[in-house]
């Protein structure tokens, strides 16, 4: 299938298209929600919280014998916020850190999700088929009205989250500070975690909760590389969410039986990846670049300021000296010599010797300066 | 959302009685009675641990007592916008994408109200707070890229932004040069003159008598408030530093030397500067 091809069964499949806009809601919510968990430094928080829905899962439908999505989610809502209380209870009591205490409520809401779910399957009624796919995820199970319901609740989530937008910012950035101004700081924070359980639950059917974290943290991670600004940071974050959504969700219709929640979770991975590289200022790639051409401006810089302090010695600036000296010390010398002459700062007047040109010279008194104002400093 | 209250009809600024605050087992507050009249300029002076930095989230309350009862003009201070906290600058992320001049509005925020967004005077007020920190030029930067003065003039300049009646700075002038301190001076000789009140927890006991009209002298427990030649006597002093301080009587009074924990940067250069 050529990729115009997977284009158009976006448009005219009705199946595909569901599905990718299934997978671009959820991709949006928790990039956009996410981007305040990784700020808040709480990225284990999403991991948690998915892991803890596992349980819920199972339960509500062990409770009501109903597998449509709305239940499931919010039996999956219920337990994810019953591990919040948890955690901060066990926080307050206790000494344990709290990246302990998460870690300690991960993993045992997570085996009691898959005891839940292994004794499900044990029981002969075949109603529970399908439940094993919140574990990895499979959006081609997203009907209308599930996308529906994600749409709803993940769009009220988000016009909460504008509504109280000036408040999270300052919940986010200085929580002290925002309680002098009189904020009730610890309802905003139950709120805001409240919202997150909200993105973690709606992307459960078609991410799968091993690996719906990765949707609350690696958007915004990305994101975070493009942009100094929060408003920014946000919406990228919400973009890159969708569009690993719809990429991912697209290219696991072209398998059968292929999970949609590792792929998509591979597309935002690709994301991250040309993310932390290529990013403009922060990306590795012009880091590298960055440092290599200080490296190489200060080497000139320094050559020029030795020659220009060995020809001070002598009457005429800019007559030729023999470079033995400079190579003595920097072996690399003729080398940057070369480069300033390409520049035009010096010349050379024969073999083994340079001269200064005017240019250099004004060059050179420059830095010669702001050395010397350093130094006063 | 509760109203907040501006002004209240007490004469004093702070009206503290029997406050105590508890971290688990220590007490942090013990005992705490005082009142600071509004427009006085105090300084809160005392050894590493003597709660000043409790004192100043008590008052601006973020940190609620254990006993005892704190009113800021007459209210207690939980819904109140007209205090400004200019807390230690190491606290936040400064890798956080908003820039100085975002910071800055944050100041605002407590009077802008709920989906409203900053009118053109929240932005005006934002503006002259940037100006008056001369600060206008880095106004677009990240804040990671500011010096440590810098960061430090910036929160400064959130806390004018909320033209606040009591503005509570926390050692506000660790790793600021002379210069930017004596512009600091100058800037809360202005916020007097407008009946500011302001509390200044610093290190600096030579600072404290030069610059401020009160001394708060605390040690858990409040030592002595009051002028600076009553406050910082040699028996004062001893009660609130034990060992750790020599008091030398000097002709202007007594000059206090020594080992104060470590935590100081600056050294006696204050006493000699501004003297």
């Amino acid at each position: 299938m050529s990729l115009l091809d997977l284009l158009r069964s976006l448009v005219f499949d009705h199946t595909i298209r569901t599905v990718a806009l299934g997978t671009a809601t959820l991709g949006v919510v928790s990039g956009a929600l996410g981007a305040f968990a990784v700020l808040r430094r709480q990225s284990l928080l999403g991991d948690a919280l998915s892991h803890a829905a596992l349980p819920g899962v199972a339960l509500a439908f062990m409770l009501t014998g109903l597998k449509t999505p709305i239940v499931l989610m919010l039996g999956a809502a219920f337990v994810g916020i019953l591990a919040i209380l948890l955690l901060e209870a066990v926080t307050r009591l206790t000494r344990l850190k709290e990246d302990s205490v998460l870690g300690i409520i991960l993993s045992v809401f997570f085996g009691v999700g898959l005891l839940l779910l292994t004794f499900l399957q044990r029981n002969p009624d075949a109603r529970q088929a399908g439940l094993n796919t919140f574990l990895f995820g499979q959006a081609a199970t997203l009907l209308t009205r599930d996308v529906v319901t994600m749409a709803i609740f993940g769009g009220l989530a988000l016009l909460v989250m504008a509504i109280f937008w000036k408040e999270f910012k300052l919940l986010s950035f200085d929580r002290e500070f925002g309680g002098s101004l009189g904020f009730p700081m610890r309802a905003l924070d139950i709120m805001l975690t409240s919202l997150l359980v909200v993105a973690v639950v709606i992307g459960l059917q078609a991410v799968g909760v091993v690996l719906m974290s990765a949707m609350v943290v690696a958007p915004a991670a990305a994101a975070r590389q493009w942009t100094n600004r929060l408003g920014v940071m946000v919406a990228l974050s919400a973009l890159f969410g969708a569009l690993a959504g719809v990429s991912g969700a697209l290219i696991s219709s072209l398998g059968s039986g292929l999970s949609t929640g590792p792929v998509i979770v591979l597309c935002i991975s690709a994301i991250v990846l040309i993310s932390v590289l290529l990013a403009p200022n922060r990306g590795l790639v012009w880091d590298k670049l960055r440092q290599r051409r200080n490296r190489r401006r200060l080497r000139g810089e320094s050559v020029l300021l030795d020659f220009y302090r060995m020809s001070g010695q002598h009457s005429d600036a800019l007559a030729p000296h023999p470079v033995a000296a400079l190579l003595a010390i920097n072996p690399q010398a003729e080398a940057v010599l070369e480069r300033l002459a390409e520049r035009g700062q010096v010349r050379r007047a024969a073999a083994g010797q340079w001269a200064l040109t005017e240019s250099g010279l004004a060059a050179a008194r420059v830095l010669e300066e702001e050395r010397l104002q350093k130094e006063t400093d | 959302m509760e109203a907040r209250h501006h002004h209240g009809d007490s004469a004093y600024a702070i009206d503290l009685s029997g406050v105590s605050v508890r971290y688990g087992a220590r007490l942090a507050l013990e005992d705490l009675s005082l009142t600071v009249e509004t427009g006085r300029r105090v300084a809160v002076v005392g050894p590493n641990g003597a709660g000043k930095s409790t004192l100043f989230n008590l008052l601006a309350g973020v940190l609620s007592t254990d006993r005892g009862r704190v009113l800021i003009h007459g209210h207690r201070p939980e819904r109140h916008v007209c205090i400004a906290y200019v807390t230690q600058s190491n606290q936040v992320d400064w890798n956080f994408p908003v820039s100085v001049r975002d910071v800055v509005m944050m100041g605002r925020v407590g009077e802008i109200g709920l989906l409203r967004r900053p009118s053109a005077a929240d932005r005006q007020l934002v503006q002259d707070s940037l100006d008056r920190m001369e600060m206008t030029h880095l106004a677009q930067r990240q804040i990671g890229e500011l010096s440590g003065g810098q960061k430090q003039r910036m929160f400064i300049a959130r806390a004018l932004a909320q033209q606040a009646d009591l503005m509570l700075l926390d050692e506000p002038l660790s790793g600021l040069d002379l210069k930017s301190q004596d512009k600091i001076f100058s800037l809360l000789d202005t916020l007097s003159a407008q009946q500011v009140t302001l509390l200044f927890a610093t290190h600096d006991l030579n600072l404290a008598r030069e610059r401020f009209e009160r001394i708060l002298l605390l040690n858990r427990r409040l030592v002595a408030y009051g002028p600076p030649d009553q406050v910082l006597t040699s028996e004062n002093l001893a009660a609130a530093y034990g060992g750790h301080m020599q008091v030398l009587d000097t002709a202007d009074g007594p000059v206090a030397i020594g080992d104060m924990g470590g935590h100081h940067e600056h050294g006696h250069d204050h006493g000699e500067a501004h003297g």
